[in-house]
């Protein structure tokens, strides 16, 4: 995997690299001036010396919209009362049991492993999809950061041209809120798989006249830099490099620009098309893509919409599985697979299941995720957690140290610490290889 | 240079000088309320002036010169007036000979309605932190910050309202709008109460004590939450209209997640101030004013919120937060950074000035021009931005200062440990007597239910008794009758043994008074039932409200807890004003001791000596000694960008020539003499308006509220570099700057006018030589050139910032 660092000058960066730490150094000071002293001032920055440790690691989150079944693909109860018609099906891994209408992700199990106790208690969209995103408890008046931002600030390497944090989806309004973290490590949003706004020139200005006004705009900074320079300006100029960089590197954006057989392997659905963009954008290194697949809220005819959602789902994302692992990839990306609840194992009148967090399951793989390995268990008709009982908390540890970020760590923005995950919360242990 | 160097040595003297004194006043008033250096003599001076001592006493190395002229006018302009200022208004101040033209200056534009539009924006982004708009329409909103800042309201005053305005308006006026944007969740009200009010982010105190920051605990946040606890949103259930509605009763109680210790009732409590000990209580419906139904949110008697409204002007924490949000304003950074995280590891940088400006933000009776105009008339404020040259530093006198420094440290040391345990000690008392109040509070909650239940039972069952005994007397009154009329019917049937049909009717009757007579008994035994469960519900209610009466009298009274409480919030205060001192002067050393690390690795390792530079310029721009880079706010920008381009003046004609089309009523009924000043207003109104669409781009990618590090986005560069927005201010049109600067030819006067209109002064040799010769270069396309130009102008680092 290679970056697509830019050409810009070796003296250029390496002064700018100096000169920020030197102004976290002081920044710091301030906060913590009981210790004097240079030597004393540095605290502990989990997040960066992971950031140095694991430099290239990235993370994929495909979220289910609406609420996936898990009866239907993670966690199949074939002929019991709640089961449903679809059998289970073996897969790669001897012992482990997924729907039948996951056929080819059945194919990649050993590469991936399932947590079966979840018990997220929630049932309430809003709140599930903040919930399962944040990793914590939604508490009115807070707001915290969205998976992606947290990874975003925490894995992406310094002078990186492209976002670190991709939202991918069809039609729609919003975005990830990076929260405290500042709008830095907000997502870019692909709405349909588009690039995101802004990244075309407007047709008046040929590269030739934008290159002439950047140039201008150069020396007039240059001009004010000899006044004052500091972190701030510097990050400022930066940022323009950063666009500058970016529109070099928009083909990036382009899925059409992959090879027609990988385009034909991945299909002509939206979902088959953001998949195969997800992988171009793990590939250019972006640290977090995440891919929204909709909609399963299946209150009405769960069994019809779960073949054909499911349908839509399973051969892309296998396909993007299977050629994480053989690009060697799989090793630096951890894939997740999540909804904001699960669904009952009742079924209603309307054949339909219904919104249910007391029992579900998430899929996981790639990075520090020990593959084919299943957590946790269910009764055996799914109506409760009888093993191993985790929820959206630990879930989140767990993502997080699996690229290798100490989720116990704080995050040190503006003077203010703020926890990096729930810190009543822990990681998975077991999960972790 | 040498300027810079000559006005330090100047400082520096002064410094010693002021430091003598202030370590004379220091040992005089010894430690129990700080050091305010406001002594006796000083007290007479302006507040400008005092402000000044107090930052250069506290100098360590250089203090820069004061600013330019130019860069005065940009900046003063920026922070009082939210824009760049216009080039007339350059122009004129810079060729203004007036000795005191920077104060006449300062006080037109504290004076302007651009002043009032702009100080109602900072503060609807204070208020609601860019919250999505709901419940009270933002033009009405808007309006109320318009007014309250053009009519000097006092910042005390408008936070009473937002916390509680009684109001005949359902909605509960305009102001409500702060609680209702937070859907009137307490947990939401509380945390932000405490952050904008108090400067203390008590969330992380919801759930168990604050893990990071020691002084916040759960009690706190709880004894905030305890006002907030009662109230709703309450919609209409015809208009749908949402309104606030308040309980008059239930009790805060929590339990620590960590832990699980915690309490069954927390009393209502703002950070250091009185906890609320000598509530009303009242029972049932007697609460209330307007008793809450399904189509009212009813009305306490006594509410909680007013209670908290009350106290906030006297609350040395409200004001000590009010002196920093202003002193955040101007000066790019608090004198506590982050700015809602007071408490003793994030201490002040300058106590002493923290405790000045809190007193005189409460003697400027909390308004913002006079508090404000102060600010600007500082040195501290008026220093240039320019970075220091290592050259002008004195470090041998810093390490004198460091030398002076660790000696008062080290007597100072002890001292606050004295008083840290005075306080734990006296929080302790203070904790015991709560407790014992909280003991006897948890017990009145149930019996108010009780009591109320009772009250209840007993209300009904009167108009049943009265029923009772209406059909008893009325049932007593047939049997009477009837009997009577048997006993004579038999009589007669007697008298005629042979007529069958009056013996019949003798009998029927008979039969018919020994039923009414049984009827009438039972009828009776209700009455008397009926009238005894009356009697029995009386006495139990009675009976609770003995109990009542008895849990209240176990709570503590204001008189018992009052020494207690005065106690423990003068030590506590006490304790922080000291440790406060302490780290104050820690910070100082830690500033020696930084400089002393510069000048060791100076000649050796240029990298660190780098570094360390920066950090040192950084802790003085901190300190004041040297003029912030302030970044501009989105609406800063936003309209900054407009004003440059000459879109601005051509949006306030539009307003302007709307307004006198169409006149509001309220401008053609008012006095003559107040007309322009409405004209303007209304103006200002309609302008935010107007630009409401190009302003909500730049807010949306720039966002950042007060207080917030900066961050400069890959996005907001494509935006500016390829966006509509920018384009459009841009191309030549409606006489806009590239227009009128494409129809001049000479090139220094296109240099001349691009630098005023953009970065607010004259353009320097070397950049009209620059402008000259792109514009030579450019041939055929020259107004292309010239919007090439404006554009690398308003994207520059000059322009971003506010300097």
């Amino acid at each position: 995997m290679k970056c697509m660092v830019s050409c810009r000058s070796v003296e250029h960066m390496s002064s700018r690299r100096s000169f920020l730490s030197g102004m976290t150094a002081g920044s710091l000071g301030v906060a913590s001036s009981l210790s004097p002293g240079l030597g004393g001032v540095l605290i502990a920055n989990p997040a960066i010396a992971a950031q140095l440790k694991n430099g290239s690691k990235r993370i994929l989150n495909v979220f289910l919209h609406g609420g996936v079944s898990q009866l239907e693909s993670w966690d199949p109860k074939p002929n019991t009362d709640t089961g449903g018609p679809f059998r289970a099906i073996a897969t790669s891994v001897p012992g482990i049991h997924i729907s039948e209408l996951l056929p080819h992700t059945a194919k990649q199990m050993h590469r991936l492993s399932l947590i079966r106790s979840l018990n997220t208690k929630n049932g309430d969209h809003g709140r599930g999809q903040i919930e399962m995103t944040t990793g914590r408890k939604r508490i009115p008046g807070t707001d915290y950061p969205h998976l992606g931002a947290v990874v975003a600030k925490s894995l992406t390497p310094e002078n990186f041209p492209l976002p670190g944090h991709i939202l991918i989806r069809g039609a729609g309004t919003g975005n990830s809120s990076a929260a405290y973290l500042g709008p830095k490590y907000s997502s870019v949003v692909m709405n349909e798989g588009k690039p995101p706004e802004y990244t075309t020139r407007p047709e008046s200005l040929s590269v030739e006249d934008d290159q002439r006004r950047n140039a201008f705009r150069s020396k007039v900074n240059d001009r004010f830099a000899g006044r004052r320079r500091t972190a701030d300006t510097d990050s400022y100029t930066y940022s323009y490099d950063q666009a500058r960089d970016l529109l070099a590197a928009r083909e990036v954006f382009d899925v059409t620009r992959e090879p027609k057989s990988d385009q034909e392997r991945y299909g002509v659905s939206e979902f088959g098309q953001h998949c195969l963009l997800a992988r171009r954008l793990l590939e250019k290194g972006v640290p977090f893509v995440q891919v929204n697949h909709s909609n399963y809220d299946t209150h009405h005819e769960n069994f019809d919409f779960h073949i054909e959602q499911l349908g839509e789902f399973d051969l892309p994302f296998a396909t993007l599985v299977s050629d994480l692992a053989e690009r060697g990839m799989l090793e630096d990306t951890l894939i997740c697979v999540m909804s904001e609840f699960g669904r009952t194992p009742k079924i209603n009148s309307r054949y339909g299941r219904d919104h249910w967090g007391t029992a579900w399951s998430v899929l996981l793989g790639g990075a520090g995720i020990q593959p084919g390995a299943v957590i946790g268990k269910t009764n055996d008709n799914g109506t409760e957690v009888v093993d191993r009982e985790v929820d959206h908390g630990h879930l989140f540890h767990t993502i997080l140290q699996a690229v290798g970020v100490d989720s116990t760590g704080e995050f040190d923005v503006g003077g203010r610490k703020y926890p990096i995950a729930d810190p009543a919360k822990s990681s998975i242990k077991e999960l972790i290889a | 240079m040498l300027e810079f160097a000559l006005f330090q040595q100047i400082a520096l003297f002064r410094q010693a000088f002021l430091f003598g004194i202030g370590l004379l006043f220091f040992g005089a008033a010894g430690l129990v309320r700080g050091t305010d250096s406001s002594n006796d003599s000083s007290k007479s001076l302006p507040l400008h002036q005092r402000i000044d001592e107090l930052v250069e006493i506290d100098a360590i190395g250089p203090l820069a010169i004061l600013c330019s002229d130019a860069d005065f006018l940009r900046r003063v302009t920026l922070d009082l007036a939210g824009t760049i200022p216009t080039v007339d208004q350059v122009n004129t101040f810079l060729a203004d000979r007036s000795i005191n033209k920077r104060e006449m200056v300062v006080d037109r534009l504290i004076m302007s309605q651009d002043f009032v539009r702009h100080m109602a924006i900072e503060l609807d982004v204070i208020l609601l932190e860019r919250r999505s708009d709901k419940s009270v329409a933002i033009r009405d909103w808007e309006r109320y910050l318009i007014d309250s800042i053009a009519s000097d309201k006092p910042l005390d005053q408008l936070f009473q309202e937002l916390i509680f305005m009684d109001s005949d308006d359902p909605k509960g006026g305009v102001p409500a709008k702060f609680i209702l944007n937070r859907d009137a969740e307490p947990n939401a009200v509380t945390r932000d109460i405490g952050r904008l009010a108090f400067g203390m982010d008590l969330q992380c105190a919801q759930c168990h004590d604050h893990p990071l920051v020691k002084d916040y605990l759960q009690d706190d946040y709880y004894g905030l939450f305890a006002y907030w606890h009662r109230i709703r949103l309450f919609t209409d259930p015809k208009s749908k209209v949402v309104q606030l509605s308040e309980q008059a009763d239930g009790e805060a109680s929590f339990s620590s997640v960590f832990t699980g210790s915690g309490h069954g009732s927390a009393l209502p409590r703002p950070p250091r101030g009185s906890a609320l000990v000598d509530e009303p209580r009242m029972i049932g419906s007697d609460a209330y004013i307007i008793e809450p139904a399904k189509d009212s949110p009813g009305k306490p008697k006594f509410s909680r919120r007013q209670a908290l409204s009350n106290v906030l002007s006297n609350n040395p924490q409200f004001r000590r937060n009010i002196a920093n949000r202003l002193w955040l304003m101007m000066f790019g950074r608090g004198i506590v950074h982050p700015i809602d995280l007071h408490h003793s590891d994030n201490p002040p940088v300058n106590p002493r000035l923290l405790r000045l400006l809190a007193d005189e933000v409460a003697n400027h009776n909390f308004q913002l021009r006079p508090i404000l105009r102060q600010f600007a008339l500082t040195r501290a404020y008026q220093r240039a931005c320019d970075g220091p040259s290592p050259t002008t530093v004195n470090f041998r006198d810093i390490a004198a200062r460091q030398v002076q420094l660790s000696i008062e440290r080290d007597r100072m040391t002890p001292m606050v440990e004295s008083l840290e345990t005075a306080a734990k000690s006296s929080k302790a008392a203070y904790d015991e007597i709560l407790r014992r109040h909280e003991i006897a509070t948890v017990k009145i909650p149930p019996l108010l239910k009780k009591a109320g239940e009772a009250k209840k039972k007993f209300d009904e069952s009167a108009p049943q008794i009265a029923l009772a005994a209406q059909a008893a007397t009325k049932l007593q009154e047939q049997s009477l009758a009837v009997s009577e009329a048997a006993t004579s019917s038999a009589n007669a049937a007697s008298k005629l043994p042979e007529d069958q049909s009056l013996k019949e009717i003798a009998k029927k009757l008979e039969s018919r008074a020994a039923e009414l007579s049984s009827t009438y008994k039972l009828a009776a035994k209700k009455h008397s039932d009926v009238s005894a469960r009356h009697e029995a519900t009386e006495l139990e209610f009675k009976k609770t409200q003995a109990e009542i009466n008895e849990a209240v009298r176990e709570q503590i009274r204001r008189e018992e807890l009052e020494p207690v409480e005065r106690l423990y919030l003068s030590a506590s205060m006490s304790y922080e004003d000291a440790i406060y001192d302490l780290k104050g002067i820690k910070q100082k050393i830690a500033v020696c001791d930084l400089a002393a690390d510069y000048a060791k690795v100076r000649e050796s390792d240029a990298a660190k000596a780098e570094s360390a530079w920066q950090s040192l310029v950084q802790l003085w721009t901190n300190r004041n000694q040297i003029a912030a880079l302030k970044p501009l706010t989105p609406v800063q920008l936003a309209v900054s960008a407009l004003r440059a381009t000459g879109s601005l003046d051509e949006q306030i004609e539009a307003a302007r020539t709307k307004l006198e089309a169409m006149p509001p009523d309220e401008l053609k009924n008012v006095k003559d003499s107040d007309k322009k000043a409405l004209e303007e207003r209304l103006m200002h109104g309609m302008l935010i308006d107007q630009l409401r669409g190009t302003v909500n781009q730049f807010v949306g990618l720039y966002g950042g509220l007060p207080g917030e590090d900066f961050q400069a986005t890959v996005n907001q560069a494509l935006f500016f570099g390829n966006g509509s927005v920018v384009d459009g201010l841009l191309k030549p049109a409606n006489n806009n700057l590239t227009q009128r600067l494409s129809k001049l030819d000479d090139t220094d006067q296109i240099a001349n006018e691009l630098y005023l209109a953009i970065l607010s002064r004259p353009a320097s040799d070397g950049e009209r030589h620059d402008v000259s010769k792109a514009l030579s270069q450019s041939g055929d396309r020259r107004t292309q050139s010239i919007c090439e130009l404006g554009w690398a102008l308003l994207s520059s680092t000059e322009f971003r910032f506010n300097y």
